[in-house]
């Protein structure tokens, strides 16, 4: 297929004993949208975070543009974080801080910009996720979709790019998820950048990927274009997208 | 016995495992603090919050232990006529002891535990990783300023607190007990050396160090929601006051 921005090679991490991923490889294209689907705490997150090296693995290497970032000291992996932006699942937003403060943040901390210019971009970013008037909120202030909305003007404001997404439009109104995936394409579009995106949303899924994977006990089993996976044979993953409860994923296990 | 032994051999390695760790952050914080750059705002808005705002209850505490104090000294001390003697020994118990140590209590009350629970909040939150994700480090953004202004604002405090103490304690010993007040400022201006003070202000600088890092370590650690908060804020008062009398006596009887 196309040229890899990241690759995941054998990856592997316990918690304890649970075992969450298992020897898992999987290639990110770059320039384009990729979409992690999987049942709930199957690992998604955990997938994620050890991508910017949030979480070390146990074995197993990822290499971005080339470079293993397991074995990258911590300064070194900072260099290429700033390379990243990231909405987490619970949006992580400085409690402390107004929105304004917070979507401002990546730029405050790492760019020159003039107080005013970073302003401006703040504004332009809070239009663009539909939060115009919230500046002086705090957090705790806004309700979970929109703190969610203001995570993402954060993850996407010093123009990263590779954009992580922990399911941008999950507790988000139908429009709203609508206007957020559209967003996204948008943005991937104009700016050419990777994005990788976890989401539960199946029909949106289907409609913004370029590649969808799916991760199962610790791997992934299924990975494709949209139509490469809706024509595949795999009980699991045709369970999965029509989201039924009877077939070879069991709700009930020993999890 | 089995069971005993076990639990003491546990308790043990867990406080080495646990001083090992806070070691390693120690080594972190001054590693990052030389970096720079060094952002001057966080500090004073930590020097703000740890010193300003710690005056007021510093002041009350320390005055009324000066008052005390006095009070205690007199009754004793009339038992064989050395009245006179209660100044000096009022102004050296505060500046060589009560200051440093009722200072860094109050402020481990007051600022330490509000170290860990911020700190802890932001771990649980996933806020320390949003940091970490965005290239900042969260020890230098967080931890190497409130441990910066500690050390900076705690041994002020305590000569505020040296302060007003002796002045809480004249208050009690010239005008409610009659001393003589010639003599009652004589005797404390002969007795009381510099000594005593830059001692007391050492003690301070120490137990400032130790009680923002183990404020700052126990929120960096905290593990699992609201309660490991709670848990964190608890841990990091009660270790801390402990912490500050072990070392009180450590520093006394081998540095003075
Ligand atoms: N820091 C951690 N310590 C221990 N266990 C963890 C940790 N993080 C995640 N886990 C475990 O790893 C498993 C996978 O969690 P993860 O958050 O990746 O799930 P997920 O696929 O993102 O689920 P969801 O779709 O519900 O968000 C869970 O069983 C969780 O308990
Ligand atoms: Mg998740």
């Amino acid at each position: 297929m196309e040229e890899s921005i990241i690759k995941i090679r054998k990856l592997s991490k316990r918690f304890g004993t649970q075992e969450v991923l298992r020897e898992l490889d999987l290639d990110i294209p770059k320039g384009m949208i990729t979409v992690i689907i999987g049942r709930s705490g199957g690992g998604k997150s955990v997938l994620l975070k050890h991508i910017i090296g949030l979480i070390k693995p146990d074995s197993g290497e990822i290499y971005i543009d080339g470079i293993n970032i397991v074995k990258e000291p911590e300064d070194k992996l900072n260099e290429i974080r700033k390379r990243f932006g990231m909405l987490f699942q619970e949006g992580a937003l400085f409690d402390s801080m107004t929105i304004e403060e917070n979507v401002a943040f990546p730029l405050v901390e790492h760019t020159k910009l003039s107080h005013k210019e970073i302003k401006e971009r703040t504004k332009e970013v809070l239009a663009l996720v539909g939060l115009t008037g919230a500046e002086k909120k705090y957090p705790s202030e806004i309700s979970g979709g929109m703190r969610k909305r203001a995570g993402l003007a954060r993850a996407i404001i010093a123009k990263p790019d590779i954009i992580l997404f922990d399911e941008p439009t999950s507790g988000l109104d139908p429009i709203m998820s609508a206007h957020i995936d559209n967003l996204i394409v948008e943005i991937q579009k104009r700016l050419n950048v990777t994005c990788i995106i976890i989401s539960h949303d199946i029909q949106s899924t289907f409609r913004i990927a370029h590649k969808i994977a799916m991760l199962f006990e610790g791997k992934i089993i299924a990975e494709g274009t949209p139509d490469v996976m809706r024509a595949l044979d795999n009980p699991y993953l045709k369970q999965f997208i029509e989201g039924l409860s009877e077939g070879p994923i069991q709700v009930v296990d020993n999890e | 016995m089995n069971k005993i032994i076990e639990w003491i051999g546990r308790t043990f390695i867990n406080f080495i495992s646990e001083a090992g760790k806070m070691l390693l952050l120690l080594i972190q914080v001054v590693k990052e603090a030389l970096k720079p750059p060094l952002k001057l705002e966080r500090i004073f808005i930590q020097m703000e919050f740890i010193g300003v705002k710690s005056l007021f209850v510093v002041i009350l505490v320390s005055t009324f232990t000066g008052m005390v104090l006095a009070l205690q000294t007199y009754t004793g001390f009339r038992r064989f006529s050395a009245e006179s003697m209660v100044g000096a020994i009022v102004a050296i118990s505060l500046c060589r002891e009560l200051g440093p140590v009722l200072t860094s209590i109050m402020v481990t009350a007051r600022a330490g535990s509000a170290m860990a629970a911020e700190i802890g909040t932001m771990r649980v939150t996933e806020q320390i990783d949003a940091l970490t994700v965005m290239a900042v480090n969260p020890v230098k953004y967080l931890i190497v300023p409130r441990i910066i202004a500690s050390i900076l604002v705690i041994p002020i405090l305590t000569i505020i607190s040296d302060y007003t103490g002796i002045l809480g304690g004249y208050i009690v010993g010239v005008k409610l007990l009659n001393i003589n007040e010639g003599v009652y400022i004589n005797r404390t201006i002969d007795l009381l050396e510099m000594s005593d003070i830059f001692n007391g202000l050492f003690k301070s600088v120490v137990f400032a160090l130790l009680l923002s890092l183990i404020g700052c370590y126990k929120g960096y650690y905290t593990k699992g929601g609201a309660r490991g908060v709670g848990k964190a804020t608890t841990e990091a008062v009660v270790l801390s006051c402990v912490v500050i009398f072990i070392a009180d006596y450590i520093l006394t009887s081998f540095l003075f």
